[in-house]
């Protein structure tokens, strides 16, 4: 069996760069993203965020249904949920281990959405 | 809330007891010599009717100590949301099992009362000198309060000391289905289950020209105050 040292075709190099390069910036946004509802007039941008980089959602104002505060996982793990009706819910603030804790940041969402009477 | 005792269920019990088990053991005495088993026969019978009114004793006792007992819910119970609540109990004794909590929807209809659904969660230590707060899930399927198709359905939430003879008593609630969306929250923040070492969740809103940002962000929660070496960048770091 011949051993031979082999190189690879400078192209490999640069494919190679850009997918690890765009793997380590998907789970970089995966893992250290900040969570981020935005609401202007019209509509609200649900987006996840890191430095430049963010991914983002965008809904009219009118999709949302109301806010309510249930169980997002195992309890005791609350999380908000910003409701669209009979559809998947438009966000979901979620981890919230504290009721306390879940219960002001709907009441920061209804605040945030004017939705509060 | 209205409160309500148990209808002196072991009492009646332990006194049914004494009178079938005390008169047919009489009645066998009368019609069998006595001997060494039937001894044990009496024995056994006095053994059940003790322990029958040990544990009446123990609830009259519980209920004795509930009279100024009072519950406080915090959110609106609703099928499908969180029933968050605090109990009063009345009493500054407290026990170290904690408490346990049952919330029950019963129908009662013409062929007596039948359990629909129960949940059972524990309270284990008071955040006051009498309060316990609890939290229910009320599952989505629940039927409000009220009458139904046959007969009337009622929420009622019992409560019971674990280990000592502390505390007992049962609330009625009222679960209603509201229709449309679903609810706009609490009129008042719910209490707080203690303090968990995992980061603390919270929302922050930052208003701009045009918009309004909300951040959802994380920060250590330590059991006692935070210590002066973590900084604020200490919850940024994880999720």
């Amino acid at each position: 069996m011949i051993l031979a040292k082999r190189k690879a075709p400078p192209w490999a190099y640069g494919i190679f760069g850009v997918a690890a390069g765009g793997a380590a910036l998907f789970f970089a946004l995966l893992w250290f993203g900040r969570e981020e509802m935005i609401v202007t007039d019209y509509d609200i941008v649900i987006r996840r965020r890191l430095w430049k980089f963010s991914k983002q959602w965008r809904f009219p104002r009118s999709a949302v249904t109301g806010v309510r505060v249930a169980f997002s996982g195992p309890p005791p793990h609350f999380g908000v949920r910003i409701e669209r009706g009979e559809e998947r819910p438009l966000a979901v603030f979620d981890g919230f281990t504290d009721s306390l804790d879940a219960h002001e940041a709907a009441r920061s969402v209804l605040r945030a959405l004017e939705l509060k009477k | 809330m209205k409160k309500s005792f148990e209808t002196g269920g072991p009492l009646v019990f332990a006194v049914a007891w004494l009178v079938l088990a005390g008169g047919a053991y009489g009645r066998w005495l009368w019609v069998t010599p006595f001997s060494v088993w039937t001894l044990l026969v009496g024995m056994a019978m006095g053994g059940g009717a003790g322990i029958l009114l040990f544990r009446a004793a123990g609830s009259l006792r519980r209920q004795k100590n509930s009279v100024h007992a009072r519950v406080n819910i915090w959110s609106s119970a609703r099928p499908g949301e969180v029933m968050v609540g605090v109990l009063h109990t009345g009493t500054e004794r407290r026990d170290p099992a904690g408490l346990v909590l049952n919330l029950d929807c019963l129908e009662q209809n013409s062929g007596g009362q039948w359990l629909l659904w129960s949940s059972q969660v524990c309270s284990p230590a008071p955040t006051g000198p009498d309060a316990w707060p609890f939290h229910f899930s009320i599952p989505l399927e629940g039927p409000p309060s009220g009458p139904s198709t046959d007969g009337h359905v009622v929420w009622q939430l019992r409560a019971k000391s674990v280990s000592l003879p502390i505390f007992e008593a049962r609330f009625d609630v009222v679960v209603a289905r509201v229709a449309g969306p679903p609810s706009h929250l609490l009129p008042v923040p719910p209490p707080r289950f203690g303090k968990g070492t995992a980061p603390r969740r919270s929302v922050v809103l930052i208003e701009q020209p045009g918009q309004r940002v909300l951040r959802l962000g994380s920060r250590f929660a330590f059991p006692g105050q935070t210590p002066w070496w973590c900084g604020r960048w200490a919850g940024w770091v994880f999720l």
